[in-house]
Order: structure tokens, then sequence, then C-alpha cells
């Protein structure tokens, strides 16, 4: 049942976040931007938020001691988390097994859905072969640079804001 | 853009998001390779779709609501996506992972455009005589 409302969410997730970036679109005659700068501007903003994300609800349900975040330089900083880095023996079973559960929907809804569905690469790629096939290869190779580089700095900056705000003094959910 | 359009999208992109879910899923459960593929091929099986989309013939004359709405802004927009792709960059360049992180980026951006040009010349070949 379980994973049932976890496609659910990510159904939901993805069908709004298509939706917002095909409302983007059309706002391309309104703007007077190119539909390959709205793409690229909807796909940053989405790597930033994404970063932020992982951040946030990382630290408020992942209590297996298996966060993504481990890498992170300033990993540190989570380390007063119970159950984030490290796996808290004295958490209750139920415990991590409700954080685990509310991870897998909230991360399918937010993530991998609205998320995963408002950002694009195949929209991407399209528009670096349309402006090759122009004969504009500045251009294209400008749009393939701002959205690999420009999305991954965006995703770090993310990270960064977001363990600004939850990486010190979090108050650990469901204990 | 119509109401018709708005839910080709909204259908489209529930599907696409539940695929890439699945590819994750796969991925994770039957193979012992790194996180990151599963989003490498999910873009690549997007790239692939979205440029058989244009290549069919229709498309360019006629911009059908189920090809442009359904399959190339909701299904393939939501089947790729840019946001987790660049998280797996920012985590493998934390890791200091430094051969995947080239891995990932070069395989995406040398397979996926190709991919592209590639399924609009096969659209072109297997429906070029119905357009």
């Amino acid at each position: 049942m379980n994973g049932v409302w976890t496609l659910l969410a990510v159904a939901i997730g993805g069908g709004i976040g298509a939706l917002l970036r095909g409302g983007a679109e059309t706002l391309s005659p309104a703007t007077g931007l190119e539909a390959w700068v709205i793409i690229l501007l909807v796909n940053l903003v989405g790597c930033l938020f994404i970063g932020y994300l992982l951040v946030w609800l990382e630290c408020r349900l992942n209590r297996n001691g298996q966060s993504r975040l481990h890498f992170h330089p300033r990993a540190y900083r989570l380390a007063g988390i119970a159950g984030l880095l490290e796996s808290n023996p004295t958490l209750p079973p139920t415990v991590i097994a409700a954080s685990d559960r509310r991870l897998r929907i909230e991360s399918g809804l937010l993530m991998t859905g609205l998320l995963g569905g408002l950002t694009t690469f195949s929209s991407f790629a399209l528009d670096v072969v349309m402006l090759i096939e122009d004969g504009r290869w500045g251009i294209a190779g400008l749009d393939a640079g701002a959205s690999i580089i420009g999305g991954t700095l965006a995703a770090l900056l993310g990270l960064e804001l977001g363990l600004l705000q939850f990486g010190k003094n979090m108050e650990p959910i469901g204990e | 853009m119509t109401a018709i359009d708005m839910w080709a999208i909204v259908a489209g992109g529930s599907i696409g998001a539940v695929a890439r879910y699945f590819i994750g899923l796969a991925q994770a459960t039957w193979t012992t390779w790194p996180g990151w593929t599963g989003i490498l091929i999910a873009n690549l099986s997007g790239c692939l779709v979205i440029g058989f989309a244009v290549g069919i013939p229709e498309t360019r004359s006629e911009q059908t609501v189920w090809i442009t709405a359904f399959l190339m802004t909701g299904l393939c927009g939501a089947l790729t996506t840019m946001s987790s792709f660049a998280l797996d960059l920012a985590i493998l360049l934390h890791a200091r992972a430094w051969a995947q992180l080239s891995a990932c980026c070069i395989l995406t951006l040398a397979i996926g455009i190709p991919l592209v040009i590639a399924g609009s010349a096969l659209a072109k070949a297997v429906l070029g005589g119905a357009g």
C-alpha cells in the first residue's frame, strides 16, 4: 500500500511540474525570451530547489544513518541530528520505519515528481539540436554550458542554503 | 493553452515521472551500477522519444496536441530531468568522485544529443511515407 501512495505522489507531482513548465513555455512571446532561454531558466530554478529540498527532507525525515549528505564537506553541521549521518540505536525501529515511509512519499511528490516534472533534459537536448541546425553553434554551446555547469552550481547553492537553514539546531520530528 | 493541452501535459507528465521513478527503482534493485545511472537511462530514453516526436511528419505542420503537449512537453519532459541530474553531479563533486562525475556528464551529453537526431531520423524513416 505504501508503494501505491508513493506512486500516486510521483504522478501528481510530475503532472503539476510538467504543467508549470508548459505554462512557462507559453510566456515566450510575452517576455520576448526565446524558448531555449525559458527552458534554461526553468531548469536552473528546479536545480536550486532540489538541493534545498534534499537537505530539508533528509534533516526532517532521514533516520537510518544513510543520508545522501554524508559526503558534504560541511556535514559536521548535520552531525547533531539523531540518525541522520550515523544510525542511532536509541531510535525505535517503528520511528525509523515511519520516517522512511514519509520520506518516500514526500520526496516522491516534491523531488521525483514536482521538480523532476518541472525540469527537463529532453527539451534542453532538443533546443541544442535546433540551435545547431540553425547554425547558431555559439548559442548552443552557451545553452549546454549554462545548463550543466549552471545547474550543478544552482544545486550546490541550494544545498548550501539548506544547510544554512536546517543544518544547525534542527529539531528532529517523530521522536 | 487550451484545457485539452493542459490535461494532455498533466497526463504525459504523470506518466513520465512514474516511468522515471520505475527506471530508478529497477536500477537500484537489479543492478550494482552507481545511483546516477538511473537518471542517465531516463534522460537518454527521453532524448530518443522527443527526437522521434519531432520527426513525426505531421508535427511541424499541424502541431497536433497529442504530440506537442502530451508526448513532448508532458511525457518526455517529465521522463527526463535536469534537477536530479544536476544534484547527482553536485553530490559526485562533493564526494570527489572525478571519474564518475566526468562519466555522468559526458555520457549524458554525448549520447543524449545524438539520440535526439537519431530519434528524428528514425521517425522520418518509419513514418515518412504517411506524412
